[in-house]
């Protein structure tokens, strides 16, 4: 699940991709503002059929947030 | 010949009666609003609006609830609009709360102003469940929006605002006129608007009903918009920007606005629905910017793009407009009949101003704060200076404070949509207000001689974010001198190319760490803030942390000189 949220990072984002480490936070290393997170989860629950609680968000810090968050959830759709 | 300014030609409003009496009377089946109900699109027309407005208003009057304090929290619906308006309408006292706050902040604000009744949503009331048992005075919890309770919350406070509605109706029916034919002080004391997240740090803002009405007409004559635009509100509710332009000045003027019914939906919402203008703060509009150049350079026509604003220009210059055909694809991405946006909250770069306006949006900017419900200034749409925060609104006054050579001072701002006064705070009332009713904004700035706004700097502590919202540093600070570790903390706002950043300063408490080096101490912080962030919302988040070996230098009075600290 990381590799591919990484590399959702860099092709929605287009964020650096030596930037994208597991502990890089979001806003402060990446640079994502919270209306681009908002968008990335929106094409998460596109591509992954699954529904992101709205509160979910805030509780996204660093890219392991998000990642732990997914891989929670996925698994449970299959 | 000297140019000038003439604000549009719009009646006065007396309450908040008037205005959805008049709403009613003059544009009765239009939509009002368009929102999204249990994933069904639904509409509510200006006179459901008044009909809901007046069943309810009965129902308080019926449930005792007149004159009194009343908390309001939940996301945008158009029933919250009609509770703000209908609470105010029975003598009573609105406090809009933000919904992003924590539990037991939400409760604390509800204690402290003695709310007789909480209006909440289902998510809200969820959240509050754990301190359903502190809210003392609460007599009544209203839940607007779908009833969907938890078994475990049973509490006997609970009614549901559309049941009350009917009540409401059913006693107007029986011919009740205990609201229709009530009113009040229009200069009482009608709303309250906090601050900040805590009660220790945050201050309640004092609204009249005059105040408000004063600034609904302000801004509906100082923005170009009339009754055939279409709106779709983004903006947190409890925002007065959003408040007063995007929902009461919009309605007075005969608009519509679709509610977006969630931050992931913001794009599709406003692709969809294709608005014709939109309120928003800089935060939206830089994201709309990037999204549009990573789309141009992903097709590798930037210099194409480029090459056509140039012309574009130009040939607006000699009274040629092609804008629509010309970027008609990029402006597809906003529904293709955006016009117009009006951004205010938070400085917006000039480039974006201009990237948008050779697009053919024009972008209006504007100025203002709480206390002055919130419109102080805005660029008119024919006559906008790149850099200013626009002319000063109509009927407020404007001016500089012991100015300097440069002409640069304290903002200071007189007039019918500046507050009554902080909640139960009368050394912060006497420090903002002076004794011949100027407030001092707290904004260092210049006038030009044609009465246009230009800030450069801040008197106070205040962070702004990009997304509008004030950061109090003294809140985070509360939370982080709560760390065993932190033995003093102070929080600032260093500015980056990419926006604010919200920046921890730290005195370890050396007794409490022990013997450890520094990589295993910055780390320590760094998880104790990590864990502070988790509890936030994302704009309130500290991203940045500096140690230091020495404690901050004090004042006689032992507070921390932060002049000092950049």
């Amino acid at each position: 699940m990381y590799e591919e949220f990484r590399q959702l990072l860099i092709e929605k984002l287009e964020i650096e991709p030596d930037l994208i480490k597991p502990e890089a936070q979001l806003a402060n290393d990446l640079g994502i503002n919270s209306l681009e997170l908002a968008d990335l989860v929106l094409y998460c629950e596109d591509k992954y059929d699954i529904e992101i609680d709205d509160d979910a968000l805030q509780g996204f810090i660093t890219v392991n947030d998000v990642v732990e968050y997914l891989s929670g959830i996925i698994p449970e759709k299959e | 010949m000297k140019k000038t300014f003439t604000p549009r030609d719009i009646r006065s409003l007396d309450s908040v009666k008037d205005l959805v009496y008049t709403n009613a009377e003059r544009f009765g089946d239009k939509s009002l609003y368009i929102y999204i109900e249990n994933k069904e699109q639904l509409t509510y027309s200006y006179n459901e609006h008044k009909d809901v407005f007046n069943a309810f208003g009965t129902a308080l009057f019926e449930l005792g609830l007149n004159e009194k304090k009343i908390s309001l929290c939940s996301d945008q619906h158009p029933h919250w609009v009609a509770s703000f308006l209908s609470v105010i309408a029975a003598g009573g006292v609105i406090v809009p709360l933000d919904r992003e706050l924590l539990p037991e902040q939400l409760a604390g604000f509800i204690n402290i102003t003695e709310s007789e009744a909480v209006i909440l949503s289902t998510r809200e009331l969820k959240l509050l469940s754990s301190c359903l048992k502190d809210l003392h005075t609460v007599k009544h919890i209203i839940i607007i929006g779908p009833y969907d309770i938890p078994e475990d919350i049973n509490d006997e406070r609970l009614v549901q605002f559309s049941s009350l509605v009917e009540k409401g109706k059913a006693l107007i029916e029986e011919g009740d006129t205990r609201f229709l034919d009530y009113q009040r002080n229009n200069t009482d004391l009608a709303c309250i608007l906090f601050t900040s997240g805590t009660t220790g740090t945050s201050k309640g803002v004092m609204l009249s009903e005059y105040n408000l009405m004063f600034s609904v007409v302000q801004c509906s004559r100082m923005v170009d918009i009339g009754d055939n635009d279409t709106f779709v509100s983004v903006l947190p509710i409890h925002h007065t920007f959003a408040l007063t332009t995007n929902h009461l000045a919009m309605s007075y003027i005969g608009g519509t606005t679709f509610m977006n019914d969630s931050l992931k939906h913001t794009f599709k919402n406003i692709t969809e629905t294709k608005p014709t203008c939109l309120i928003l703060v800089p935060l939206f509009l830089e994201t709309m910017d990037k999204k549009i150049w990573e789309g141009i350079r992903k097709q590798n026509k930037e210099k194409q793009v480029r090459r056509l604003m140039t012309m574009s220009n130009g040939m607006r210059h000699a009274g040629i407009d092609m804008r629509k055909t010309l970027f008609e694809k990029i402006l597809n991405s906003f529904g293709g009949n955006l016009n117009q946006i009006v951004v205010g909250g938070a400085p917006l770069d000039p480039e974006i101003i201009r990237d948008f306006d050779a697009f053919g949006v024009t972008v209006v900017e504007g100025y203002g704060i709480t206390e002055c419900c919130p419109l102080i200034s805005v660029n008119p749409h024919d006559w906008r200076k790149f850099g200013s925060a626009g002319i000063v609104a109509v009927g407020l006054e404007a001016k500089i404070s012991e100015p300097n050579e440069a002409g640069e001072g304290e903002i200071l701002v007189r007039g019918g949509n500046v507050f009554m006064g902080y909640y139960k705070n009368e050394e912060a009332t006497k420090d903002a207000i002076t004794e011949d009713g100027w407030f001092r904004t707290g904004d260092i700035g210049y006038l030009d001689k044609d009465n246009f706004v230009y800030i450069t700097g801040r008197k106070k502590n205040v962070i702004i974010a990009s997304n509008g919202k004030n950061v109090y540093p003294e809140e985070l600070e509360e939370y982080l001198n709560k760390c065993e570790i932190i033995k003093e903390a102070v929080v600032i706002g260093r500015n980056s190319d990419d926006g604010v950043v919200i920046t921890a300063l730290i005195y370890p408490d050396k007794d409490v760490c022990g013997d450890i080096n520094d990589n295993e101490l910055y780390e320590k912080i760094f998880s104790e803030i990590n864990l502070i962030n988790k509890g936030l919302p994302t704009f309130k988040h500290i991203t940045a942390i500096e140690i230091r070996d020495r404690e901050f230098e004090k004042t006689t009075t032992r507070k921390i000189k932060r002049f000092l600290l950049k």
